[in-house]
């Protein structure tokens, strides 16, 4: 323990070191009590596998779901996309129909010739009395 | 120390580092704890004079290792608790002398307590006589008021060096000061008891 070099006294520091321990043995039991307690507190916080270990867990599992919903929320669209597939059925069956093209190109200029019909064949209807 | 480990936790790997939530581990960090917790208190209590707030360092310090240092090996644990508690100590010091309070009291400790005394050659000590039986009792009561009387940087020294037997290199690192400056606070200190305990010798 100690050397010549620092030039104590092996016999003080032996008696000191008796003198200390004999007043370590003497403390009172309220205070073990209250090591025995300080101790337990220190050693519950090295066992992070229990339930600190699962509450981080659900911790972070939390935050993950919460960070997708929010995603999920902001990107969702809020009106709907054009209805394209309508059109693309009328344009079908404009294909599908076995008449021809050209009637249906030219298709104002019918309804226009129709109309001109029904005006000559009846130019001025008197009124009845 | 070490075989107080050995004894309490047989399985435990004391040079290497150890695995975490290791129920040897576990086992081992209780045993250090529980070897060392007195004496722990009764040096605080010694050097800060106060039973509650030297359970609380007390406490402090044992929380502080498991949480920071429990996956280091058991070897390095008495080092690294003592510093810790001692940082604590004299973190208590400080705090007191900023407060004012116990400026006076302390006084005497701003000679050498902060500062990293020079080494001095001490003279040799006369020897000391062995007490009889009947008079250890009222020389532990002595020895526990000289040593309040003490410095706070030799009361370190004294308690690290003298109680828990660590060498000059440890003791120097814990009081984060020079192998020379452990040597003359321990000189001192020790030349102080004797001279306060004089009385028992013939």
């Amino acid at each position: 323990m100690m050397n010549k070099d620092e030039h104590t006294d092996a016999a003080f520091t032996q008696e000191v070191r008796a003198a200390l321990d004999v007043q370590t043995a003497g403390i009172d039991a309220q205070t073990l009590t209250q090591l025995r307690r300080a101790r337990a507190r220190a050693m519950a916080s090295l066992q992070p596998t229990g339930l600190r270990a699962w509450a981080r867990g659900r911790t972070w599992s939390a935050l993950a779901v919460t960070a997708t919903v929010v995603l999920t929320v902001s990107i969702w669209p809020t009106t709907p996309p054009p209805r394209a597939i309508p059109h693309a059925m009328e344009d079908i069956e404009l294909l599908a129909v076995d008449e021809n093209i050209e009637f249906y190109e030219d298709l104002e200029f019918y309804t226009w010739l129709a109309d001109e019909d029904a005006t000559v064949a009846d130019p001025d209807p008197a009124p009845r009395v | 120390m070490i075989s107080v480990l050995r004894e309490y936790a047989p399985g435990l790997e004391l040079d290497g580092p150890v695995a975490e939530n290791n129920d040897t581990q576990v086992q081992g960090m209780e045993a250090f704890l529980a070897g060392v917790e007195r004496r722990a208190y009764r040096t605080a209590v010694s050097m800060v004079r106060d039973t509650h707030e030297a359970m609380d360092i007390v406490q402090d310090a044992m929380l502080k290792l498991v949480q920071r240092y429990a996956n280091r090996p058991a070897t390095e644990w008495p080092l690294l608790f003592h510093r810790i508690l001692h940082n604590r100590i004299m973190d208590t010091h400080r705090r007191r002398k900023a407060e004012g309070f116990w400026v006076r009291l302390f006084d005497r400790d701003a000679e050498d307590s902060e500062r990293d005394v020079v080494y001095e050659e001490p003279a040799a000590p006369v020897q000391w006589q062995p007490l009889a039986q009947l008079e250890r009792a009222a020389f532990a009561t002595a020895l526990d008021a000289a040593v309040q009387n003490l410095p706070a940087r030799q009361q370190q020294a004294f308690f690290l060096r003298i109680w828990e037997g660590l060498d000059v290199q440890q003791t120097a690192q814990v009081m984060a000061v020079s192998e020379g400056s452990v040597k003359t606070h321990l000189f001192r200190a020790l030349a102080s008891l004797r001279q306060q305990l004089g009385e028992f010798q013939p």
